[in-house]
């Protein structure tokens, strides 16, 4: 039998351009760079990193699902730079206001007026990197055990365990 | 073992317990997080930096071409055109190599040299920390400088700019002498008393501070002088 590799006639999907990705995606990327970094100067740091992956990384992304294959890099490059500052213990830098652009007053009303607790971001940021990037993913996020062990390239066990401990080390915080 | 080699197949995990809900709805509930205004347009606008001038090899390694162009002018002194694309690109896998911000391994031209053979040319400031110098063919010589927790690169080699020839971007009078500033504002070029010296960061304000520092061919305004002349040039608030 002879394969048929006759292309459908179908217009290939576009792959958007990196400034496309910068302002379509810019909010998400920064709330979960947030939402793993737990502060903002690194969720700057962290989103400038995932758009120069992004970047390299268009010439070969298939159209699909753009927001999982952001989320990928993003966890990643948050975890390979966690990995990195393991190895090379910095002290870190004071908070340079000329450098951080500072968050939107905003927020924090926002988050006082739907009494969510304060200190849950902290209680998140507190927990080990690799609990907490499979909590974001599942709990902030909503993605599923199977798209965060394929995300996360581990197994579907280790991401409910992961995230189980992680979950129990933050009930352990608000009940303490 | 780690706290994390936990890696299971998860066929002997229970489901998840009521408690584990009650968590995730916390968690669930979680507002979204707005960028800074205007972050995503800063983030954007640092793509000048690497925009056509990284090419990504098969084996995804940057590969640098470096393609300075140079004549020699009348007094016999080399008329420099300093490759800006090729020199950011290189900037840009030595800072990924040296402040782990993520980039591919890279291939260059360039070679890690001690630091006294390449030379700083900054020699002393309290705010740039040398942590490199690197050398590549005709005597191109590399520094890169850790400022603020990024860095700064600062290219030089032997002659003189050819400004002509460079592409489109602005030329500046900094201290009475001639400069050329890209688009972006990230890359300047400029001379010294026996070099073209080619300035790169990742932010106007680090390039800034880096080019009042360096030694040029007449150099007699103060320190604050000197910033304010490059800062006005370029857009930015002068100092007090």
């Amino acid at each position: 039998m002879v394969a048929n590799h006759q292309q459908p006639r179908t217009a290939p999907a576009s792959v958007p351009t990196w400034e496309e990705v910068a302002h379509t995606h810019g909010r998400f990327l920064y709330s979960l760079a947030y939402r793993l970094t737990g502060n903002h100067q690194d969720a700057q740091d962290l989103v400038q990193e995932v758009l120069l992956r992004v970047r390299r990384g268009l010439a070969n992304y298939q159209p699909g699902n753009l927001e999982g294959w952001l989320s990928r890099i993003t966890t990643n490059t948050f975890l390979d730079r966690v990995r990195k500052q393991k190895r090379r213990p910095t002290q870190p830098l004071p908070e340079d206001p000329d450098r951080v652009i500072q968050g939107s007053p905003g927020v924090e009303s926002e988050l006082a007026q739907r009494d969510l607790p304060d200190h849950l971001q902290r209680l998140l940021a507190d927990l080990p990197p690799e609990f907490r990037a499979p909590v974001v993913l599942k709990d902030v996020l909503g993605y599923s055990y199977a798209e965060i062990a394929e995300l996360l390239d581990v197994p579907v066990g280790t991401v409910r365990s992961r995230i189980h401990r992680g979950r129990g080390r933050l009930k352990e915080a608000l009940t303490a | 073992m780690s706290d994390f080699d936990d890696a299971v197949d998860g066929s002997d995990l229970a489901p998840e317990e009521p408690w584990e809900s009650d968590i995730s709805e916390i968690l669930a509930g979680l507002p979204d997080v707005e960028p800074p205004d205007g972050f995503i347009s800063v983030a954007i606008d640092h793509r000048p930096l690497f925009a056509g001038r990284v090419l990504v090899g098969l084996a995804g390694a940057v590969v640098v071409v470096f393609s300075a162009s140079f004549v020699v002018g009348v007094f016999g002194q080399r008329l420099i055109v300093p490759p800006v694309g090729a020199l950011a690109a290189q900037h840009a896998v030595t800072r990924a190599g040296l402040f782990d911000t993520g980039g591919e391994e890279a291939d260059t031209w360039f070679e890690v040299v001690d630091d006294d053979v390449a030379g700083d040319p900054v020699r002393t400031s309290d705010s740039l920390d040398l942590r490199a110098t690197l050398i590549a063919e005709e005597d191109l010589r590399q520094a890169v400088y850790r400022r603020s927790g990024d860095s700064v690169s600062i290219f030089s080699q032997p002659g003189r700019v050819k400004f002509d020839d460079l592409p489109d971007g602005d030329r500046v009078m900094i201290d009475g002498v001639l400069a050329w500033v890209d688009v972006s504002r990230q890359v300047v070029v400029l001379e010294t008393a026996a070099s073209a010296v080619t300035i790169i960061g990742l932010t106007p304000q680090e390039v800034a501070e880096v080019v009042e520092d360096i030694p040029r061919r007449s150099s007699t305004a103060g320190f604050t002088d000197l910033v304010n002349s490059f800062t006005k040039e370029i857009g930015f608030p002068e100092l007090d």
